[in-house]
């Protein structure tokens, strides 16, 4: 039953929670840890916010408890939040201005405030912070940041699934939009979720085109209720409905709104949109309002549009930031910054070298296992990751318990194709008779910054060392996301990221499959050499979506990884870890590596501002 | 002069339209072009249709001249990425943060630069002339980059605070703004001051050697009587016209600095228009860059009458 996989999968994180309490985070002092879960705080609705001001907070829950209460409702449901059950051990201080860079050395300008309208984490960042969604990332002290299958109600109060293709929300009755024009805060009601839906899709983004592969309908049979029919049974909906690259909801007032309205959003989320100033900063204060209530506990949030490193590290070091999302390669130089404590996260980010898979000799899986046995993933370790939090990547990124280590003692008898064997690789295009090659284009571009190029760079390097000669072909974005991103290039190899994957499922069918709307591997969808022509593969990857019980679930996508070692359609390189930092004042930083960090993580952060 | 500065105008005019259809056409030399560029918001094989929404289905002559006469009228249009903002509404808040940097590091470079080349022309293969040119060489040598790099990270561990980085308009908060521009503008400023100092320095010393100078000091009059009422006027010509050349060098050190001190200019908005092919944008800031390098020139050029009479615009 659905319900099973969810309860079955919770149960599995919670208990895996508290082993890693206390350990995972390193930064996090005790106190704070026992602050997670607040749900409610009975004094500080009658705060406004005064910077210093005390809250005396008697709705905090350890994780402990927390997991009781969720394992505690047994059901098919999943519920908002879970109850306030433990005594603080520290008292949460309402106030202060958040103060962080938007994303870090990756920031950039929004291109647009309406998440609907671009598929970019640039775009959907913000609006996590101000929109709500169906469903958010459960977020506790000590979870794993890249947990996306854990998740609670948002706007739903509750939700269910009463069969395989069917999942009915409750929304929460009261919630109000911000109370700013046009929509003055109002409730928001059923219609803005069917309203929110309708323009998402007519948007016809990657991502629409995702949801819609997932969701026949979208309906309210009621004012209270919404109800999704599947078009198959689908195992990561409900990480889907979470997702904030998806279905935000999004008033009326602004969805039928000309661009103009579109571009100052109204939400109900945690935080109001106060200003964005390109090229400097995004402002948002906090919604007194908000449905949470006493969260968030901040004053207000000021997101600087900041990306160069020395910027960053100087506002790190002067206290003026308060955290940032940095890069390992900045390692070194921020260890030892006083009061700066370091979160470390597996890479979500999957990405490697692709072909032409139609083109010789890259149609031969030999040539391709050659060059991943040509890959000194561990000399890009050394360089890129000085700490050692990363791994290798499988055909997927880190995903928890879905994600099949090949350096682990299950991978089987493929592993040994993620080391580097020069003599072996040799041997591999010996027998598939290719011998030295010239005139490739080594083929990436230069918009994923400098510390891709450096892992670019190395693996040009290790494959040079095959004896196949190639010249940097640097090729700007848009070019770049439009052609050789899909494969279409030829006596070439191709290398970059390619997908920022919440799910194993949604990763492996957005990346390889050829009903997704990107096929980064190129040739044709149904070629025999690719994944769209591998029977076997099809069928196990839609076996591996619609079987909805966990236990039964993470063997099928650890066959998929086995069988993909084989074929190599993509060479993965090094994951290289997720690090951020964040300053000792900084309490309850429960940090989920998640594009509505501003919802997930932010709002129940606060300011030690007295220290 | 009158007429001079009326034949000048007017030449203004078809100078600008001629980086224009350059600029225009050079971007459409790069491979991928603007409706590539907004593959993530254009579904897939709704690329003509949206190239016809941007009239980029046209030939390039009559783009441009939609273009051309939209511009006349003041519009620039409005750029394919910034969510329906018009080009002109950007530049407007845009262009004061990069003119202002513009100026006061001009500023603060002549303040460095006239006093160091005068002295150092005036105590010749002196200490202080070997001085004032190794500051001259350093000014050309080290890049703004990394003089503000080291600035940003030095800056907290001196003075406890880091450097502003939330910016604040002039004439909104003028203490605030400055606390944030004055010392990006002083490390552009530094950049200029090299090569104006290096040019005042042989202006002065070349007039310095004339003989009506000599004259002067054959007369009994004082030093300073004859560096500042008789030297410097005529030595400063050659520099003002260093400094109107100067125009582009400070907006092209803007980019960089601009994107270290988080400062919301043109500069950043110009690269990323580029990578986008967001040719309204990068048209608008060419028009406006090339208006203002010309029209510097010209006030230099009249400039050029009211410091030396000699000289004949006419």
């Amino acid at each position: 039953l659905p319900s099973e996989y969810w309860d079955s999968l919770r149960r599995r994180r919670f208990s895996r929670r508290t082993a890693l309490r206390g350990a995972a985070i390193t930064g996090v002092g005790a106190a704070s840890i026992a602050l997670v879960g607040c749900g409610d705080d009975d004094d500080d609705d009658d705060d406004d916010g005064g910077e210093t001001a005390t809250a005396t907070s008697t709705a905090t829950a350890a994780p402990a408890t927390e997991t009781a209460t969720e394992e505690g409702t047994g059901t098919a449901t999943g519920t908002a939040t879970a109850e306030p059950t433990a005594e603080p051990t520290e008292e949460v201080q309402l106030g202060g201005i958040y103060h962080a860079p938007l994303v870090g050395i990756s920031t950039g300008n929004p291109p647009t405030l309406y998440p609907f309208k671009v598929s970019t984490y640039l775009a959907a960042i913000p609006a996590g912070y101000h929109y709500s969604r169906l469903l958010r990332y459960t977020n506790i002290v000590g979870g794993d940041p890249l947990d996306y299958a854990t998740v609670e109600g948002d706007a739903a109060e509750s939700y269910e699934q009463p069969d395989e293709t069917t999942a009915v929300f409750s929304m929460r009755s009261g919630i109000k939009y911000h109370n700013v024009a046009p929509v003055n805060g109002r409730d928001l009601n059923a219609d803005d979720v069917l309203a929110s839906h309708e323009a998402f899709l007519a948007a016809q983004t990657e991502t629409a085109g995702q949801w819609a592969g997932v969701v026949q309908t979208l309906e309210a049979p009621d004012e209270g209720t919404i109800q999704v029919t599947l078009t198959k049974p689908y195992a990561p909906f409900l990480t889907l409905a979470a997702s904030p690259e998806h279905l935000w909801i999004i008033p009326t007032e602004i969805t039928g709104g000309d661009e103009a309205t579109q571009e100052k959003p109204v939400g109900s989320g945690p935080w109001i949109f106060k200003e964005f100033v390109p090229d400097n900063r995004i402002v948002w204060e906090k919604n007194p309002e908000y449905f949470e209530t006493g969260e968030p506990y901040m004053d207000s949030v000021e997101a600087s549009l900041v990306r160069d490193p020395a910027t960053i590290i100087a506002n790190l070091e002067s206290d003026t930031f308060d955290a940032s999302l940095l890069d390992p390669a900045l390692f070194t130089q921020v260890e030892n910054l006083e009061g700066l404590e370091l979160i470390f996260n597996l890479n979500q980010v999957i990405g490697g070298i692709f072909f032409n898979l139609d083109e010789a000799p890259w149609s031969d899986p030999r040539v391709r296992q050659a060059i991943s046995l040509s890959l000194d993933r561990d000399g890009m370790k050394a360089a890129l990751d000085p700490p050692g939090r990363g791994k290798k990547f499988s055909a997927i990124s880190h995903l928890g318990e879905f994600f099949l280590d090949p350096d682990g003692p299950d991978f089987g008898e493929n592993a040994y194709l993620y080391s580097q064997d020069l003599t072996e690789a040799q041997a591999l295009l010996e027998a598939a008779g290719v011998s030295e090659l010239s005139g490739l284009s080594w083929i990436y571009s230069p918009v994923y910054g400098p510390v891709y190029e450096q892992l670019f760079g190395i693996c040009q390097e290790n494959v040079r060392a095959l004896g196949f000669d190639t010249t940097t072909t640097q090729i700007q974005y848009p070019e770049y996301r439009t052609k050789q991103f899909y494969g279409q290039f030829n006596n070439a190899l191709a290398v970059g990221p390619l997908y920022v994957a919440i799910d194993p499922s949604i990763c492996l069918f957005t990346v390889y499959h050829p009903e997704s709307g990107r096929h980064n591997w190129g040739g044709a969808l149904d070629s025999a050499n690719g994944p769209g022509g591998d029977q076997e593969w099809l069928d196990m990857v839609a076996a591996s979506e619609s079987e909805l019980d966990i236990e039964a679930r993470v063997p099928l996508v650890h066959d998929i990884q086995r069988y993909m070692a084989d074929k190599m359609w993509m060479v993965p390189y090094y994951g290289s870890p997720g690090m951020l930092g964040y300053k000792s004042h900084v309490k309850n930083f429960n940090y989920k590596s998640s594009f509505s960090f501003g919802t997930d993580t932010l709002r129940k952060v606060w300011l030690d501002v007295e220290a | 002069v009158r007429q001079y500065i009326f034949r000048r105008v007017l030449l203004i005019i078809p100078t600008i339209i001629g980086v224009t259809i350059l600029v225009s056409l050079s971007i459409r030399l790069l491979p991928g072009d603007a409706v590539d560029a907004l593959a993530d918001q254009v579904g897939a094989g709704n690329e003509d249709e949206v190239r016809a929404e941007l009239g980029l289905d046209k030939p390039w002559p009559e783009q441009y001249i939609n273009w051309l006469g939209d511009a006349i009228t003041g519009d620039l249009g409005t750029s394919f990425r910034s969510g329906g903002t018009t080009v002109l509404d950007e530049l407007k808040v845009r262009l004061p943060v990069t003119i202002q940097l513009g100026i006061m590091a001009l500023g603060i470079s002549l303040v460095i630069a006239l006093p160091i080349g005068i002295y150092s022309a005036i105590r010749q293969d002196q200490v202080g002339d070997y001085a004032a040119r190794s500051f001259a060489i350093a000014a050309l040598a080290v890049p703004s980059f990394w003089l503000a790099t080291l600035a940003v990270i030095y800056w907290p561990r001196i003075f406890g605070d880091s450097l502003p980085i939330t910016y604040h308009k002039l004439w909104e908060d003028p203490w605030a703004n400055l606390q944030q521009m004055w010392v990006p503008a002083m490390i552009l400023g530094f950049a200029v001051a090299g090569s104006i100092m290096r040019l005042t320095r042989a202006q002065m010393l070349e007039v310095m050697r004339q003989d009506y100078v000599r004259t002067a000091w054959s007369k009994g009059l004082r030093e300073r009587s004859i560096v500042t009422r008789h030297a410097l006027k005529n030595a400063l010509i050659p520099v003002v016209t260093l400094i109107g050349l100067q125009v582009p060098v400070l907006v092209g050190g803007s980019v960089v600095l601009e994107q270290i001190f988080v400062l919301p200019g043109l500069g950043q908005f110009f690269i990323v228009a580029l990578i986008n092919r967001d040719y309204p944008v990068i048209l608008g800031i060419n028009l406006i860059i090339a208006s203002i390098i010309v029209v510097t020139n010209l006030v230099v050029d009249v400039a050029y009458s009211m410091l030396d009479p000699r000289i004949r615009l006419a």
